[in-house]
């Protein structure tokens, strides 16, 4: 668990925050550009010391005191801390190895946690430098200098050497937005599949909506170094509790009186009782444009996926068994099972691929594959198709 | 100032490819080289002039002992400069205090001050009646004309250009590098030893390499403190005064020999490495 409250001065606002992230989560500070999210980082991470009062507490250990009552202040510094921290461009040591790089922190450091603290770091820590080298691809560039590698592979890298350590939290600053999308996709589920295997809590800082659904536990909507609201991905975007949060989210318009509010994304409605919504005057009546549908029962699933099939003009239409689905700006995404008829198959994104090796009778295969809903399997599917089968028509053979 | 002493790349000139050349474009290239030539000329008509049958009899007669005093007091300073300037350039690029911002304007006193007055200064301060000169004297030390002398005066003329080499190259370094370094867990001191210093050593080696030609080279401080024992450029101003030119130009050539290539060499191996 980790809980923090900071009184923290910037130049144009005070940025005062609490915080309690239980274990094995991964929170997310959501916010535009200089809302004080990257401060917050460096409070957790111990590397920024101006603050006004703070208190600073994992797993029961005291990590920073301090506030006008207080009369022993405590500080504990960033290298007994065991929080790991990753930013959009965390740069490699230059003059050492890929190799050298991952094992700089269990070979240099020599604060390890009281179980460790026995071994030496040919114990499980090479081993987990060893999985994380096969995980994340990276043994062709091992004898590599940083100079040498592309912008994805060197955050790769970073965050290799970042969990190699094994840390209690690990504080992600931004850190695929430099990255194109697949490469993005692909850290993201590294990232979570690391953080359940090792069991740490993540605080993971964004100004991209798509990613905190897609990676938090919760969310934490941060502006002027105030956090709005606090909750998962659906609960925000359902029912986000003032007119500041929704335009955060991607709102645009929002119609009624001050109490109640239709709140109007390109893709979503969201009914929300939001104290500071404009006036309803100020919305014209005309722009309160009626062809966004207000749906949003579970009986609409059937209509959803027959309308799927109407719509299907050419090619065969796959069905798959829906995994598990996100919320993807207003949107969802799905993670869908199919089982891929044989042959070659083209998906829309012009991907080739081919199940069954050539010259042998081709066979079926499965396939999970990520895919975002069109607006009417949005608004009707939500989280509740889950194990339901789903028919995509965009995905063509 | 760190700008000079930081060696850093030039900014690349593609954006200003291939101008029309003009009166004004011929007028500046011909300014540039005019001042190249002003400034290399003389080392040419040195290699012209030197008599090169009597050389080694020259170096052998008057040049070797001297030679061994300065390489000798030169060595010396240069550790005592590594010891001391190191923490200071350090702390001049860390600290973020208004006290090291001061320390660094006060740090160009020493840089800018003419090596002359600066011997004037050291005999005042360690001369037999100066204030340390008389703690000195109680343990049989003296910093007038001895070979202690000569290495003071060396190291003052020569610290301030290894502290502010070291002052850009620690700049150079980005302080993410330290911070992630001990978000994994490793103390600042080993992070320090094993991130810091060795990517500073190039721009700290271009430093000492400038030092060491100072400290070789140091005169006006040196002449004021400690005529005797004769260092190189003392011998080559003596031999000047008594001989003439003749003879002091193969001890003018031996000091460039010895004081010019190491900073060439590690300028041009930090260019290359840049």
């Amino acid at each position: 668990m980790l809980k923090l409250s900071v009184e923290l001065p910037r130049n144009k606002f005070v940025i005062s925050v609490n915080m309690n992230i239980p274990e094995n989560r991964i929170y997310c500070l959501y916010g535009p550009s200089a809302a004080g999210k990257s401060s917050i980082l460096s409070v957790i991470a111990g590397f920024e010391r101006g603050y006004q009062a703070v208190r600073l507490e994992l797993d029961g250990d005291l990590l920073a005191l301090q506030s006008a009552a207080t009369k022993s202040p405590v500080f504990v510094p960033a290298w007994r801390r065991r929080i790991a921290y990753l930013t959009q461009a965390t740069p490699l040591f230059p003059h050492l190895t890929v190799e050298e790089n991952i094992t700089y922190g269990i070979k240099a450091g020599r604060i390890k946690s009281g179980a460790s603290q026995a071994q030496s770091p040919s114990g499980s820590s090479l081993l987990l430098v060893k999985e994380l080298v096969q995980r994340m691809d990276l043994h062709p560039y091992l004898g590599n200098r940083p100079r040498q590698l592309s912008g994805g592979l060197i955050q790769r890298v970073a965050l290799a050497r970042a969990l190699a350590t094994s840390p209690r939290v690990l504080l992600l600053d931004e850190p695929f937005s430099a990255l194109d999308w697949a490469t993005r996709r692909e850290m993201q589920d590294l990232l979570l599949e690391f953080q359940q295997r090792l069991g740490m809590s993540v605080v993971l800082v964004t100004h991209q909506l798509e990613e905190a659904q897609r990676m938090a536990n919760e969310i934490g909507i941060l502006d002027e170094g105030r956090l709005l609201q606090e909750g998962d991905a659906q609960t925000l975007m359902d029912a986000p509790i003032s007119w500041r949060v929704a335009r955060l989210l991607g709102y645009r318009q929002c119609i009624g009186t001050a109490n109640h509010c239709f709140a109007l994304h390109p893709e979503r409605v969201a009914l929300s009782a939001m104290a500071d919504a404009p006036a309803a005057t100020d919305v014209p009546q005309a722009t309160a444009a009626p062809d966004v549908p207000h749906i949003t029962a579970a009986t609409d699933i059937t209509q959803a996926t027959e309308m799927g099939q109407v719509r299907e003009t050419q090619g065969i239409t796959l069905r798959g068994e829906v995994l598990s689905t996100c919320l993807h700006g207003g949107r969802w995404s799905a993670k869908i099972h199919f089982g891929l008829p044989p042959g070659w198959v083209r998906l829309r994104d012009d991907t080739a691929l081919y199940s069954g090796t050539e010259g042998e009778p081709p066979a079926a295969k499965d396939f999970v594959m990520e895919v975002d809903l069109p607006p009417a399997h949005s608004i009707a599917a939500g989280r509740k198709v889950e194990g339901h089968f789903l028919q995509i028509p965009e995905v063509r053979v | 100032m760190n700008e000079f002493f930081s060696d850093a790349p030039e900014a690349s000139a593609a954006g200003y490819g291939r101008r029309p050349a003009s009166i004004g474009h011929w007028t500046v290239a011909l300014i540039a080289i005019l001042c190249a030539s002003f400034l290399l000329l003389p080392l040419v008509a040195l290699l012209f002039h030197v008599q090169w049958q009597g050389l080694l009899a020259v170096w052998r007669q008057q040049g070797l002992s001297s030679l061994g005093l300065s390489l000798y007091s030169a060595l010396v300073s240069m550790v005592v400069i590594v010891i001391f300037g190191t923490p200071l350039g350090w702390v001049m690029a860390r600290g973020h205090t208004r006290l090291w911002r001061t320390v660094e304007y006060l740090m160009l006193i020493p840089l800018l001050m003419p090596p002359l007055v600066l011997g004037l200064l050291l005999i005042y301060f360690y001369g037999p009646y100066g204030v340390v000169g008389q703690l000195l004297a109680h343990v049989h030390l003296s910093a007038t004309n001895t070979l202690l002398a000569v290495i003071m005066a060396q190291i003052y003329e020569a610290i301030p250009y290894y502290v502010f080499s070291a002052q850009g190259a620690f700049q150079q370094i980005d302080e993410i590098h330290e911070r992630i370094s001990w978000s994994l867990g490793v103390s600042p001191w080993r992070t320090f030893r094993r991130i810091t210093l060795p990517l500073a050593v190039p721009g700290l080696t271009v430093g000492l390499m400038m030092a060491f030609a100072r400290a070789v080279g140091a005169f006006g401080a040196v002449i004021v403190v400690a005529y005797y024992p004769h260092t190189l450029p003392i011998s080559v101003w003596i031999a000047l005064q008594e001989q003439g030119l003749p003879s002091a130009l193969p001890l003018a050539l031996l000091l460039l020999i010895i004081s010019l290539p190491l900073p060439l060499i590690a300028v041009l191996w930090r260019r290359r490495h840049a």
